[in-house]
């Protein structure tokens, strides 16, 4: 199964964000968006998750945020955005809970295949010891895990996360990411988009760079991430090792 | 968010059946409050109906206000929990966000207009007045969905409506009429018939029933808009579901109850912990809350001694207003 977009363009507020993009994520692959501020890669996860209307091929047909049915699509793809706000203080499990809410009917109670997916998505990320915390009140860390299981809720056959570590300490980040890298394991397939290149580098089956609204390069991450391309995106120079790689300073323009 | 330690979860239903319960005996009791001092006895009498006063006084007079104070009082409560649900806030209630005034404003604006005094036309008119109120509401906030934005937005739509108000009352050609709509505008079930509750009642019902519908939406905004909408949540479908019930409810309230404040911040407020803070779940329970608030509210002012009876929506202004003080002192992390 693949999760596409081709050649899409989004304009938000009169100004040209994505310009003329395809993405595809196949199921069972992690793949990592990768780009400079505002190059426009959590406008183009968010049309990839049916968040924003856009326009496809040079004909420029507008394609509406809904096209099937809205609830059909939820079911096909989890978004987890980025800095997700808590607005009651609902207990973990209840959190989590919503990521149930494409599978339920408006008057119909959580029934057994819902507890077992909300058990599931808790123990998968290592939650189940706070289910009944505030969701509120918990650390970067646990929040970020439980942003995860609420969006593995819903057993969706993609998963779109829009920096899921951008908040977290190196090892949270790490635990992160193989959370993430077992979904894709299972199946899932996993977009997500980083700041971090060496996180992107050790986890993503394949790396999509991203530079002013459009996609400048595409795969591996040795071929995505030479030095042409990081000074042509971020405009850095970086010092390299056998799995790692540091920026050192700003690229001469 | 609040800080308080949620009380144990109850067990589903479990809340709903004390409320439930709580209003019936509320309800009968507020049968027997009156000027006239009845008993078990007579209420039977007037059921059997031999009594033609009795019969008046129970059918005529206490039946109409207490259904009025349900049904009032529980589209008051559910409106509460709705908007705070759909602007995820706790004070966003109609009184405070200036719905309530707008529906005054066109209730008065119809009762200035026409000469037959109430007729379809006030809660029509003031149920326009109530929805363009929460629509313009809903437009200020969606910039920015902040406590301090959104109480600002409500003091400067209050203000619009009061002054509007005004402009109609001063430009009142008979001093008596005016006298009568600034009592009506205090808010109070005294002296309401069946035609009254015969006119709000459909209304409110169909509001209560749209807002009843908002619960999966409501709860899909706990993690706001966009990932409600990736939970296959339609946003805008939910804003207008709220903003239409809302604005039955309160519009057609109003209209026949004047404006009667804080019953939906105060009983939200005080049932959100028993829920576990889940904003769907808090719907129902806030109806019954709110009309055994009313109720029992409405009871006190039929206690309390002296010549002039207390008008309810001063006495629920009482309770309510120091508790939207306390609201703001514990909600004041959030603003911005």
């Amino acid at each position: 199964m693949t999760l596409a977009v081709r050649d899409i363009s989004i304009s938000l507020d009169g100004q040209k964000i994505v310009k003329g993009a395809s993405l595809a994520v196949s199921s069972g692959e992690l793949v990592a968006l990768i780009g400079p501020n505002g190059a426009g890669k959590s406008t183009l996860l968010k049309a990839l998750a049916g968040l924003l209307p856009y326009r496809e091929g040079a004909q420029n047909v507008p394609v509406s945020a809904s096209t099937t049915s809205i609830r059909k699509a939820a079911r096909l793809r989890a978004w987890l955005g980025q800095d997700a706000v808590i607005h009651w203080p609902v207990t973990v499990e209840r959190l989590v809970a919503l990521g149930r809410l494409p599978h339920l009917d408006a008057f119909q109670a959580a029934p057994h295949a819902d507890r077992e997916a909300i058990h599931q998505a808790l123990s998968r990320t290592g939650c189940l010891h706070l289910a009944d915390r505030p969701a509120t009140h918990l650390s970067a860390g646990e929040r970020a895990r439980v942003l995860l299981a609420r969006a593995l809720a819903t057993g969706a056959p993609f998963l779109l996360a829009d920096e899921p570590v951008a908040a977290l300490d190196p090892a949270h980040a790490f635990h992160m990411m193989d959370l993430l890298a077992e979904e894709a394991k299972a199946g899932c397939g996993v977009l997500v988009v980083l700041h971090d290149l060496n996180l992107a580098a050790r986890y993503a089956d394949r790396l999509v760079l991203m530079h002013e609204g459009q996609i400048i390069a595409e795969g591996a991450a040795d071929h995505v991430l030479d030095d042409h391309n990081l000074a042509r995106s971020y405009g850095i120079r970086v010092a390299r090792g056998p799995h790692w790689l540091v920026p050192v300073g700003r690229s001469e323009p | 968010m609040m800080m308080r330690a949620a009380p144990a979860r109850l067990h589903h239903g479990a809340l709903g059946l004390f409320l439930s319960l709580l209003v019936l005996v509320l309800f009968v009791l507020s049968l027997f409050l009156g000027p006239a001092d009845l008993g078990l006895p007579d209420l039977f009498k007037a059921i059997d109906g031999d009594d033609g006063i009795l019969q008046a006084i129970f059918w005529q007079i206490r039946l109409p206000r207490a259904l009025l104070a349900v049904l009032v009082g529980g589209s008051l409560g559910l409106s509460g929990a709705a908007l705070q649900g759909l602007l995820r806030n706790p004070l966003a209630e109609p009184g405070v966000i200036g719905v309530s005034a707008s529906a005054g404003f066109g209730a008065v604006l119809a009762l200035y207009f026409s000469a037959a005094g109430l007729s379809l036309s006030v809660p029509l008119a003031a149920m326009t007045g109530a929805f363009l109120a929460t629509a313009l509401l809903l437009v200020l906030a969606r910039r920015d969905a902040s406590v301090l934005s959104l109480i600002l937005a409500g003091v400067a739509i209050n203000a619009l409506a009061g002054a509007l108000t005004a402009l109609a009352l001063n430009l009142s050609p008979n001093p008596f009429a005016l006298a009568d709509m600034v009592h009506w505008l205090m808010g109070s079930f005294a002296d309401r018939s069946h035609r009254d509750v015969m006119m709000a009642a459909p209304f409110i019902i169909m509001g209560m029933a749209l807002l009843l519908l908002s619960g999966r939406g409501l709860r899909g905004l706990v993690l706001g808009e966009e990932t409600a909408q990736s939970l296959g949540i339609n946003p805008a479908r939910l804003r207008l579901l709220v903003t239409l019930g809302a604005a039955l409810c309160v519009g057609a309230g109003v209209a026949v109850a004047g404006a009667i404040g804080f019953v939906g911040l105060v009983v939200p407020h005080i049932l959100r912990p028993w829920v576990g803070y889940d904003p769907a779940r808090l719907l129902w329970p806030s109806a019954l809350g709110g009309a055994a608030l009313l109720l029992g509210a409405d009871s006190l002012v039929r206690l309390l001694p002296g010549g002039q009876e207390l008008k309810l929506g001063v006495v629920t202004a009482l309770i309510g207003a120091p508790v939207f003080l306390h609201l703001i002192w514990s909600t004041r992390r959030l603003m911005r």
